[in-house]
């Protein structure tokens, strides 16, 4: 999701073509990769749970933190910054996201 | 920001795009900036839209819409 000025509703959308594309049948996996306005986390009640940062910063499993919550039908991996990072792009560009992006469509 | 770094990692993009907040021009730039984006751009969405104002523009063309916007 992009937009041309903050604001415009991308978290919304996300999380509503999330939900409308899981609830149509599609294995659906809901990231949430702004480090530094981590605004799905916390519209999902994720805010301080560990997730994209603890994965390619610290190599935890991907496995062990994406969240199944019945509450909604897709999965989710939250942002985790809870010490927000000053190099979000050197993160999100990183191998260790590529990587990542790999084993979620696996 | 974020997206020019990572653009290359993904393989679709949508557009998000505010009622009568973002002008044409903005949009026109943010996509512009980076070519991955505007290759693989899927489509927009035009997001809290004034539906009873949309209601008024149905069955026309979207040359019509256009002008609704800044």
């Amino acid at each position: 999701m992009v937009s041309a000025l903050p604001g415009e509703g991308k978290t919304t959308v996300a999380a509503s073509l999330a939900d409308f594309l899981a609830r149509s049948g599609n294995r659906t996996l809901l990231i949430d990769a702004d480090l530094r306005n981590p605004s799905l986390s916390r519209m999902l009640g994720y805010a301080d749970a560990p997730g994209l940062l603890d994965v390619v910063a610290n190599q935890t499993p991907f496995d062990d933190l994406v969240i199944t919550d019945s509450k909604h039908k897709f999965d989710f991996l939250p942002s985790a910054t809870r010490i927000k990072p000053s190099n979000s792009s050197d993160i999100l560009s990183s191998p260790a996201m590529k990587q990542l992006l790999k084993s979620a469509k696996e | 920001m974020d997206v020019k770094a990572t653009a290359h990692l993904f393989e679709a993009f949508l557009l998000i795009v505010e009622w009568g907040a973002t002008s044409t021009d903005e949009v026109v730039k943010a996509v512009g900036t980076s070519s991955i984006v505007s290759e693989r751009l899927l489509g927009a969405v035009l997001n809290k839209a004034d539906e009873a104002v949309m209601r008024r523009f149905e069955g026309y063309s979207g040359s019509k819409l256009r002008l609704l916007q800044r």
